[in-house]
């Protein structure tokens, strides 16, 4: 078979894989309006003391297993890495499962948290807090969605032992949807 | 070699070699970690400190996504190119509240104020308060309903005024918000 060289593996100027390279662009622009929807958030939270009162309304515990459960993809998704690593596909593809587990169980109980929010009239248009809660853990949860879409696709191939690297990157991917809920859950389900 | 095992270069670290092989006992190690981290944000707020829930709440989230970060994401071996590329947009985030913060959290200035503000808050207030106008409904009840849904530049006032800018005079007859 003849030497294939992979087309634009690496990046002469930053030494970093290219699909890495992109990833890390991506979370960085995803910073941005994580960081923009947060810091407003923090800034009519501090300006209107009324926040404080219907931030109390938010489940906390619904916001503790999700935390948990989120924390726990991570560590499925850290060890899919560790196994894409050790060229072991099939034990990758499994943990990835377990992470898309971890998004499906997250899903679920913020369906249910929602559920019980509506029922009582906290609806996206109640006020601008309920606007801004449904508007972040929304945003937040399609994240959620394409991840565990992402990693079901890399799975497949993984079952397959090609494109392991890119384990790593649906990985780092998750970990960002993980630290934007870490920030998510004291803001709006802590302090109160 | 094959495309996919040269792809697989992709697990170099930022000197070119492998990263670190942990065993997986250590991931393990980092996730119990996080989970007494969350239990500590959790209980915080029950010892009834604001200074303490505070420091409990945002203090553990930013220890909790460094150390997902750097052990979870490898950033503690990546290149710098990366964290110099994450710090800039953070201070990108930083540079927009530092922009918006001076206009968004003051309710009014010199020669400016937003009357809108104060009617949110006033009538946020009634809401939860159960007044006049929500007879029955006790401090801890929530009428949703009862709130404002009423966007700067079409409150009473502003019709009153017929514009939003009040250019130092005919300020709207709004109530300060320290007198609410």
């Amino acid at each position: 078979m003849a030497m294939v060289q992979p087309i634009a593996t690496r990046r002469s100027a930053t030494g970093i894989p290219t699909g890495k390279l992109a990833m890390w662009w991506l979370l960085g622009s995803e910073i941005t309006i994580f960081g923009g929807l947060l810091m407003s958030y923090i800034m009519m939270r501090i300006m209107y003391a009324p926040w404080a009162e219907a931030a109390a309304h938010t489940n906390t515990l619904a916001g503790s297993i999700n935390t948990f459960v989120l924390l726990t993809s991570s560590l499925f998704a850290v060890l899919a890495h560790h196994a894409a690593e050790q060229k072991n596909g099939k034990l990758a593809a499994f943990y990835l499962w377990l992470t898309i587990g971890g998004a499906l169980t997250f899903l679920v109980v913020k369906g249910i948290e929602w559920t019980n929010e509506i029922r009582h009239g906290f609806t996206i248009t109640a006020n601008t807090f309920w606007s801004f809660y449904y508007t972040a853990a929304g945003l937040h949860g399609l994240h959620v969605i394409a991840g565990a879409t992402a990693m079901a696709i890399v799975s497949f191939d993984c079952l397959r032992g090609k494109n392991l690297q890119r384990v790593e990157l649906v990985g780092i991917y998750w970990h960002f949807v993980d630290i934007v809920w870490i920030f998510l859950f004291p803001l709006l389900y802590i302090a109160k | 070699m094959s495309q996919a095992a040269d792809a697989h270069h992709g697990h170099l670290n930022s000197a070119g070699e492998h990263g670190p092989h942990h065993p997986a006992s250590y991931y393990v190690k980092i996730w119990a970690l996080l989970l007494v981290l969350l239990v500590i944000s959790i209980a915080g707020p029950m010892l009834g400190n604001k200074v303490l829930t505070l420091i409990t709440a945002f203090g553990i989230a930013v220890v909790k996504a460094l150390i997902v970060a750097a052990f979870f994401m490898h950033l503690n071996v990546e290149k710098k190119f990366v964290w110099y590329m994450l710090f800039a947009m953070l201070l990108a985030v930083v540079m927009f509240f530092l922009g918006t913060a001076a206009d968004v959290m003051k309710y009014d200035g010199s020669h400016w104020t937003k009357p809108s503000s104060y009617l949110y808050t006033e009538e946020f207030k009634k809401a939860f308060s159960g007044g006049e106008e929500h007879e029955g409904h006790g401090s801890d009840e929530f009428d949703s309903k009862a709130l404002p849904n009423v966007p700067y530049g079409e409150t009473e006032s502003h019709k009153a005024h017929g514009s939003h800018e009040t250019e130092g005079h005919g300020l709207p007859a709004a109530e300060p918000r320290h007198g609410t």
